[in-house]
């Protein structure tokens, strides 16, 4: 069974790259995929844009030009969905493919859920991190509770 | 006998109109209530006549019954489509006093005078007509009451994707399905029954050895082991673009209480898509073909072989092809006593018909006339053959008017239709979307030919294909929609009358509008009106096959977005914090937002008043979280931000900011808000709240777009930063304590910390006073939250909301996106023309020099509008010079003035406003019965000098 558990994203940076094939000093995911780094997760999210997970990106900048750093964690909630079925959690809200065959550990999917703007990354067969705007985390926690999709008349989980 | 389904359910009580019966697990209330000798079940929209079970499936027409109670009471479910379960209640509809004595069956006798179009023949008039006509229309109208109790039950959504998508566990369906997952693809299989095996479950026949209904159970298992997924109960609504399907599963039947959802409405994904959907048989039109004891052939084989219910005891067989034949060997080793079988064919042949040729007595080039009855039920059968009429003792018609194809879905795909002239039915043509139809939905009835590596074994021979019945020539009513009581007179009237067009005759009679689509109906009435109109069927034209294919309630479609989750909710990051402050909640956008913090027996109106003037006074917080925020960084965000912002950029220095706008391509202002230098490549943007999403569409598209990949960085930082406006004469040095540095200059910036968090503070005022924009991370706005407030109070101040900022901002004329800035406006008649960048090169320039818009000559225009007198003003008034007069403008936002005692004042978009200050006016409101004189201003009330930001 597939619980929710709602934390606050910590610290996340947005990184822009104005040449992806340009060195910036960090070992970057392709399409689709994390990256584990000394200093934390690098997530690609984007087709030049990656997140830097972790309080260990605090002081990275990217070489002058290169590109662009921007915090953001302090909006994110993440909701750690950990259970066998956390792909049909998902897919009850999402209109995604958690269940593809390709889909799992070090993979990474924008998104959305529950209307949210959402980051899912899978971190390991039974564990999948989702990343949602902190403003928005109530509303999609309250659609994961236990077993079914299951809310009645007045919106209450049952 | 079920040797079609293998059913060995175990009893079950329900009850049936109050009266308790039993049945067997795994049979539809249909199958029971046929065991249970009940032939009676429903009575007909229109005419009130009495109805039976026609069919047995979900094409069923008239045997449409109320399921369930309370909250959970379904009505107009097909008996044929709901199986029994412990405790069901089911009950007649459109019935009064009782089902079998109906009073309105009287509408019956006055049929003459409610034929197709009467709705529109009698209903008309002025639309004040319509009051009257519409008390008695409801009444009439519909046919089961829809509960009265919001629904208990929790209803879910689910995402699914696949290489291939089987519609139908039917015997090409599911040989379909199993040879995709047995090569790897990843496979969905659904079916509306509950069992698989479609057309299997009424035949006696055997697959490879097995009995047919256990060869499909075993093949699901094989679908499933090569790790397919199977959803029964599910029913596929809707095939729309890209290979997207809609499907709803049961769980539970109607009426019945769920363990989790009761119904799942499952959205698919699919590469490919099968149609294994099988074919729908049709009637036979004669006189009286709707009473009960009048059935469809196939739909009485499968009474007879899937649920052993066979309460018949002479059945005459009314058929235009072979299929009526099985059902007649079936009834026979059920102990029913076949009188005759009516072929219309002059000369059928074929094994099907030789050997029911050995065993009962068949007329050819014959046709049912009319159905009589003794009471309500079927009691003979009048028909013609050999040149003579005959009358022959039955309680059973079993019919069948030919095969039509299920296409519905292969139509919503947007494939094409082929007519077969030997079927006289259409069939799939070509397709647009990477779907195929199979089975018999493509026309292939032969099972040796849909599973050719079987060995298929069973007691008759295979039938040739359906051929329809013949058009209805004679007299009496003969229904083509039971449902909707439409009978072939009323088809004839409308062709008549020049409702030819099939979509007009649909309206016009309400063919094929019932909660079955005319299912059984379409076709038969397709043919009756190409022979009224002399064409061929194809050029008769065909309804639109519309989503969903069978009723799909509304709760599914809502699944979990239902009470407070109907829409996405946001929640401010200091939500708590507002709550115990007793703030008074508004809906903004998906937001909510403290509109007030009434104290105890303070109206909303007194508290907002009671804020603003706090803030005139001393100091105020606001949150202002929800303001969209953009980071744009980079070498090319000065080009960006030069694009995006109409408003002079370049020269603004680090540390600095303004006001800025944001303009349409068309010349509209957009947005508005400020624009920050944080450093030499990196800049802020803040804009409305509600325009939060447009604006970072807007951004990225000038960026990506109309820069060509510019290389910058646009990110909405809108939910990482909290904001907090502090507001008031005493806020400069509520800032400067609390950071321990001068506070910012007006439009300045910098960064510090409060309560041990960093923060930036921005010195912009929406209000009309000094001002900050206190923005701290999302995580860690609580401590500041709190000594911001500690710090208001001990300065007199405390906390204001929306409605208190709002009042604020109209006495400093401030404009506001949506009310002012309503799309329609250029910044000139905002007031703002002066503030554009003369060089221009922004979003919006080009359109600005166009003529229409570099004059302002009858535009309008932002101006004051004061009330004379105490009058309060009504937002939204027209203005005019008299009651009744062509509207001049409008009053876009109404506010009590906060700096004077009493008084209202406005904001309004006028014609030709800025040269029309003192003039007067009404503010009109006839929807509200109010007229108050206004005299027209400038757009500002307070502190027009502007001395009051400037410390």
């Amino acid at each position: 069974m597939t619980e929710p558990v709602c934390v606050p994203a910590g610290p996340v940076a947005v990184l822009d790259l104005f040449d992806p094939a340009q060195d910036v000093g960090l070992i970057l995911p392709g399409p689709g995929a994390a990256a584990p780094d000394p200093r934390g997760t690098v997530l690609r999210v984007g087709p030049r844009r990656w997140w830097l997970l972790g309080p260990g990106f605090a002081d990275y900048v990217p070489p002058a030009g290169a590109g662009a750093v921007t915090p953001v964690g302090g909006g994110l909630a993440r909701i750690d969905l950990t259970g066998a079925d956390w792909r049909a959690r998902l897919m009850e809200l999402a209109l995604f493919d958690a269940e593809a065959p390709g889909f799992g550990p070090g993979a990474v999917a924008a998104t959305m859920i529950a209307h949210a703007d959402a980051v899912v990354h899978v971190v390991a067969a039974e564990v999948c991190m989702v990343y949602v705007p902190a403003s928005l985390a109530d509303h999609c926690c309250a659609h994961w509770g236990h077993g079914d999709v299951t809310h009645n008349a007045t919106g209450q989980r049952t | 006998m079920r040797a079609g389904s293998g059913i060995t359910g175990r009893s079950v009580g329900f009850t049936f109109d109050g009266r308790a019966l039993t049945g067997q697990a795994g049979d539809t209330l249909a199958a029971a209530l046929l065991a249970n000798g009940i032939d009676l079940v429903a009575r007909s929209f229109k005419y009130h006549r009495p109805r039976g079970i026609m069919a047995a499936g979900v094409e069923e027409p008239s045997a449409l019954v109320t399921v369930g109670e309370g909250g959970r009471r379904e009505p107009n479910t097909r008996a044929t489509d709901v199986f029994l379960y412990d405790g069901l209640v089911a009950r007649s509809q459109n019935a009064w006093p009782s089902l079998a004595f109906d009073v309105g069956a009287v509408n019956g006798l006055a049929a003459r005078m409610i034929p197709a179009g009467f709705y529109y023949k009698t209903f008309f008039g002025p639309p004040s007509r319509w009051m009257l006509y519409e008390r008695f229309i409801r009444r009439a109208a519909g046919l089961g009451a829809p509960p009265d109790r919001p629904d208990p039950d929790a209803y879910g959504h689910r995402a699914a994707f696949c290489d291939l998508l089987v519609v139908g566990a039917g015997p090409a369906g599911l040989a379909a399905a199993e040879a995709a997952a047995r090569v790897g693809q990843r496979v969905i299989l659904i079916e509306q029954d509950r069992l698989p095996g479609g057309s299997l479950l009424r035949e006696s026949v055997t697959i490879d050895g097995v009995p047919g209904a256990q060869w499909a159970r075993d093949a699901v298992a094989r679908i499933e082991a090569a790790g397919g997924r199977v959803l029964l109960r599910t029913t596929a609504t809707g095939f729309w673009d890209h290979g997207f399907v809609t499907a709803v599963e049961r769980r539970v039947e109607p009426g019945e209480v769920p363990q989790g959802a009761a119904q799942v409405l499952w959205k698919l994904r699919c590469k490919q898509v099968v149609l294994a959907t099988g074919a729908l048989e049709r009637p036979l039109v004669f006189a009286d073909n709707d009473r009960p004891g009048v059935m469809l052939a196939g739909a009485v084989r499968a009474y007879v072989l899937r649920h052993g219910a066979a309460p018949w005891q002479r059945a005459v067989l009314a058929t235009s092809n072979d299929e009526a034949y099985r059902t007649a060997f079936a009834l026979a080793d059920a102990g029913v006593a076949i009188v005759a079988i009516l072929d219309t064919r002059v000369a059928p042949d074929g094994p099907l018909v030789a050997a029911a040729r050995a065993r009962f007595a068949v007329h050819t080039g014959a046709r049912v006339l009319r159905a009589k009855a003794r009471g309500h039920a079927l009691s003979a059968v009048e028909a013609e053959w050999g040149g003579g009429r005959q009358v022959l003792a039955a309680d059973l018609l079993a019919m069948s008017g030919g095969m039509t194809p299920v296409l519905h879905l292969h139509r919503q795909a947007g494939g094409e239709l082929v007519f077969d002239d030997v079927r006289g039915a259409f069939l799939p043509g070509a397709v647009r979307q990477a779907h195929v139809t199979v089975g018999a939905a493509a026309g292939e009835i032969a099972l040796a030919a849909i599973l050719p590596g079987a060995t298929i074994d069973s007691a008759l021979p295979e039938a040739a294909p359906a051929a329809p019945g013949p058009v209805w020539t004679g007299t009496g009513k003969a229904f083509i929609d039971f449902q909707n009581d439409v009978t072939t007179s009323d088809l004839a009237l409308a062709q008549r009358e020049g409702f030819t067009s099939s979509e007009h005759t649909k309206r016009y009679t309400t063919l094929g509008m019932g909660t079955d689509q005319g299912k059984t109906g379409a076709m038969i009435a397709l043919a009756q009106i190409a022979q009224e109109r002399g064409v061929a069927i194809p050029e008769a034209g065909l309804t639109v096959f519309r989503p969903p294919y069978t009723p799909v309630t509304m709760a599914a479609f809502a699944g979990p977005m239902r009470g407070e989750h109907t829409a996405p909710l946001r929640r401010l990051p200091l939500h708590a914090a507002h709550e115990a402050l007793g703030a008074q909640w508004v809906p903004a956008g998906y937001w909510r937002r403290p509109r007030a913090y009434p104290q105890q027996g303070e109206s909303t109106g007194a508290a907002s008043l009671r804020e603003a003037r706090m803030v005139r006074r001393a100091v105020g917080l606001v949150d202002v979280s929800t303001l969209a925020k953009f980071e744009i960084a980079g070498p090319d965000a000065l080009a960006v931000v030069a694009a995006v912002c109409a408003t002079p950029v370049a020269k603004l220095a680090v540390g600095r900011g303004r006001y800025t706008v944001m303009l349409r391509e068309d010349g509209m202002v957009m947005d508005d808000g400020t624009l920050w230098r944080l450093a030499d490549d990196r800049w802020l943007i803040t804009s409305s709240s509600g325009g939060a999403t447009r604006m970072a569409r807007h951004i990225d598209y000038v960026a990506q777009v109309l820069l060509g990949h510019a290389r910058a960085s646009i990110v909405d930082v809108t939910g990482h930063w909290a904001g907090i406006a502090v507001a008031g004469p005493n806020s400069p040095a509520l800032i400067a304590g609390l950071t321990g540095a001068p506070a910012p200059a007006h439009m300045g910036f910098a960064t510090g910390r409060i309560a041990d968090v960093p923060v930036r503070v921005l010195a912009a005022s929406y209000s009309g006073e000094r001002a900050f924009e206190v923005h701290v991370a999302g995580d860690a706005v609580a401590p500041v939250w709190q000594a911001l407030l500690n710090a208001a109070r001990e300065a007199g101040g405390g906390v204001y909301g929306l409605d208190a900022m709002d009042h604020l901002r109209v006495e400093k004329g401030h404009v506001v996106i949506g009310a002012e800035a309503d799309g329609r406006t250029t910044p000139a008649d905002l007031g703002m023309g002066g503030m554009l960048r003369k060089a221009g090169g922004f979003v919006g320039w080009q359109a600005l020099t166009r003529p229409a818009l570099a004059e302002q000559a009858g535009r309008q225009e932002l101006v004051g509008v004061a009330v004379e007198g105490d009058a309060a003003l009504p937002e939204g008034a027209m203005l005019v010079a008299r009651e009744g007069d062509t509207p001049q403008g409008h009053v876009t936002t109404a506010a009590p003035r906060v700096a004077a005692e009493t008084g209202w004042i406005g904001l309004a978009l006028l014609r030709e406003g800025t040269r029309r200050h003192g003039e007067r006016l009404v503010a009109w409101s006839p929807t509200r019965g109010l007229a108050v004189p206004v005299t027209v201003g400038p757009p500002l009330f307070h502190d027009p000098e502007g001395a009051r930001y400037r410390d």
